[in-house]
């Protein structure tokens, strides 16, 4: 009887496992196999999972100039804002955690506080303000947006980070001689890596997928990867092979950082939700 | 002997000095992003409630009072973007959070594949948001929809999901549950891998059963960390905007248009700026108490933590 239950509970285990997995991955393997096929594909039921690849789809994309427009500008946005998230972020945080003035508190509290602002609140003002001094659609102002409305969540982490790092190793490093930006350079970035990794790969996450800021702030000459995708869809017909095909090139990059670093992610989540 | 006490005096005030100059410096370019991008539009917004600012005349923006927080509180479309919101938000929180939780105290187990698992979770939460309304369209499709061909397997007759007022709503909520309760369950996980092992051990040994086990020590411990969840969840579901706008576009009528949705087609569409930003204001000022209470019995309990 024991060694029954035994293994009814290994089976259910299974089961769950495979429930679970399937609902995870389900939309991406259904993406995937019909970017592959002709488009009549999407509109069969039920889907064919074994068929002779069709690279077609994807050799008109690449040749749409459109198409690599948006490829190419969604790749600069994420690289840069990425990039002044974790720089700017960093340079915050230490000064936050190792020079501590009567205003730190206050600031620390405001950043948090921030996050609570919802989207929509600042990306109209926004465009308000872009519009009197001509950034609408350009890469610099899209960018700075993103950037400022993401920095709060990257000095957040790198904050408690950098408090995790004991003052005796600022010190130590003083006494050796090394200056407040030596320090800075090498030690306390150095050990901060980790911490820097994650506010990166969730930063990249974020302004990768982000559609919302160039809806209202871009979007007619400076599209990226989710406007075009939104956009292969009319009252008059979806381009479904279009749609897929374009998911999947989107879906590349996050889908290497949730193979190479989910670490990092998982750290990034983690440190967003526990600690505030 | 008086002039070395000068010297240090002077090194201690240059050393401050300078650290002060180095504390302001490093928080600058940070600070001028934060404050020109977020808290002046923040600002801008409250502002702007209280003029008839419009996009598409070029007239001199006059003072209305409140005129704007009238107009808006008694719309129809505001009022119907409120209980869209909380009729799709909440219980999108209901479900995500209880079965984030049951999968989170699955995986909690010596399992091998627990480390594939949470990659594998990662998928659904990290996804691009407008891919996932795109999915979710064709798979609630009337025609030509997967969800309308499993069910037909199961004997059921095809629906249409995303036309039909009866199920718009809960379409929604089924695509930000498969969304977003991945990362329910990956927080919660973490959480509970934290919990140290000599509390479970201890409830082992007066014998107490697996249910006595999770309400009377796991949910408790546990109860920090999922506040937590919830908190941020919340404030993210209220923002959302990417996928419905795919999937319905806030249609049929206003049935799915929720706040974000609202406001981008009546401001942004519509060029009301003045009316829109008092109804930015009033959201956003709900918000911010919303926060502030939470951040209130956090610090109480807390502090009661620490008497004991």
């Amino acid at each position: 009887m024991r060694q029954f239950l035994h293994v009814l509970g290994r089976i259910g285990n299974g089961i769950v496992a495979v429930l679970l997995v399937a609902a995870s991955l389900y939309p991406v393997a259904w993406l995937v196999a019909i970017s592959l096929q002709p488009a009549k594909s999407a509109y069969t039921m039920p889907t064919r999972w074994l068929f002779v690849p069709d690279f077609s789809t994807y050799a008109e994309l690449f040749a749409d100039p459109d198409f690599v427009a948006a490829l190419v500008n969604t790749i600069q946005l994420t690289v840069f804002g990425t990039a002044l998230c974790v720089g700017l972020g960093a340079l915050a945080a230490y000064s936050l955690s190792r020079y501590r003035t009567r205003w730190s508190g206050l600031l620390t509290g405001s950043i948090a506080m921030s996050r609570v602002v919802p989207s929509f609140a600042v990306v109209l003002p926004i465009f308000f303000i872009y519009r009197s001094l001509n950034l609408l659609d350009s890469m610099a102002g899209l960018v700075l947006a993103l950037t400022a409305f993401q920095l709060p969540l990257s000095i957040l982490i790198l904050l408690n980070v950098m408090n995790d790092i004991p003052k005796s190793i600022d010190e130590a490093a003083e006494i050796d001689g090394a200056g407040a930006f030596a320090t800075f350079w090498r030690v306390i970035l150095p050990i901060s890596r980790p911490g820097l990794a994650a506010t990166a790969v969730l930063t990249f996450v974020l302004i990768w997928n982000e559609f919302l800021f160039v809806l209202v702030l871009a979007g007619d000459r400076l599209v990226t990867m989710p406007m075009l995708i939104s956009t292969f869809q009319t009252d008059k017909q979806i381009l479904w092979t279009e749609i897929a095909a374009s998911s999947v090139i989107s879906l590349l990059p996050v889908g290497l950082l949730i193979v190479l670093a989910q670490r990092h992610l998982l750290a990034g989540l983690g440190a967003g939700a526990v600690r505030e | 002997m008086v002039a070395s006490v000068t010297g240090k005096d002077v090194v201690r005030r240059r050393r401050r000095t300078t650290s002060a100059i180095a504390a302001w410096g490093l928080l600058a370019p940070a600070l001028l992003l934060i404050l020109l991008l977020r808290l002046v539009p923040m600002l801008m917004a409250v502002g702007l409630s209280f003029t008839d600012t419009n996009f598409t005349s070029t007239a001199a923006a006059q003072f209305v009072g409140l005129q704007n927080y009238a107009t808006v509180v008694g719309s129809q479309d505001f009022q119907s973007a409120l209980v869209v919101t909380v009729a799709i938000v909440v219980p999108a929180l209901v479900l995500e959070m209880s079965i984030g939780l049951a999968v989170a105290l699955w995986l909690n187990r010596p399992t091998a594949g627990r480390k594939a698992a949470r990659a594998v979770m990662l998928v659904p939460y990290l996804l691009v948001p407008v891919v996932i309304g795109n999915f979710f369209r064709m798979f609630y499709s009337a025609q030509f929809g997967q969800l309308n061909y499993y069910l037909a397997l199961l004997g059921m007759d095809p629906h249409a999901w995303l036309t039909d007022t009866g199920t718009v709503r809960w379409a929604v909520v089924g695509m930000e549950v498969w969304h977003t309760t991945p990362f329910v369950a990956l927080v919660t996980l973490a959480g509970l891998m934290g919990l140290s092992k000599d509390v479970m051990e201890a409830a082992l040994v007066d014998g107490a059963n697996a249910w006595q086990r999770f309400t009377h020590i796991l949910l408790p411990a546990l109860l920090p960390i999922l506040g937590a969840v919830l908190v941020l969840r919340g404030m993210d579901a209220i923002q959302l905007f990417d996928e419905v706008y795919v999937l319905t576009g806030g249609g049929p009528g206003r049935e799915t248009s929720v706040i974000n949705l609202y406001l981008y087609q009546f401001g942004f569409r519509q060029f009301r700026m003045g009316e829109t930003s008092s109804a930015i204001t009033l959201i956003m000022g709900a918000i911010i108490m919303v926060a502030l209470i939470v951040t209130v019995i956090r610090r109480l309990r807390e502090a009661k933590v620490v008497r004991r």
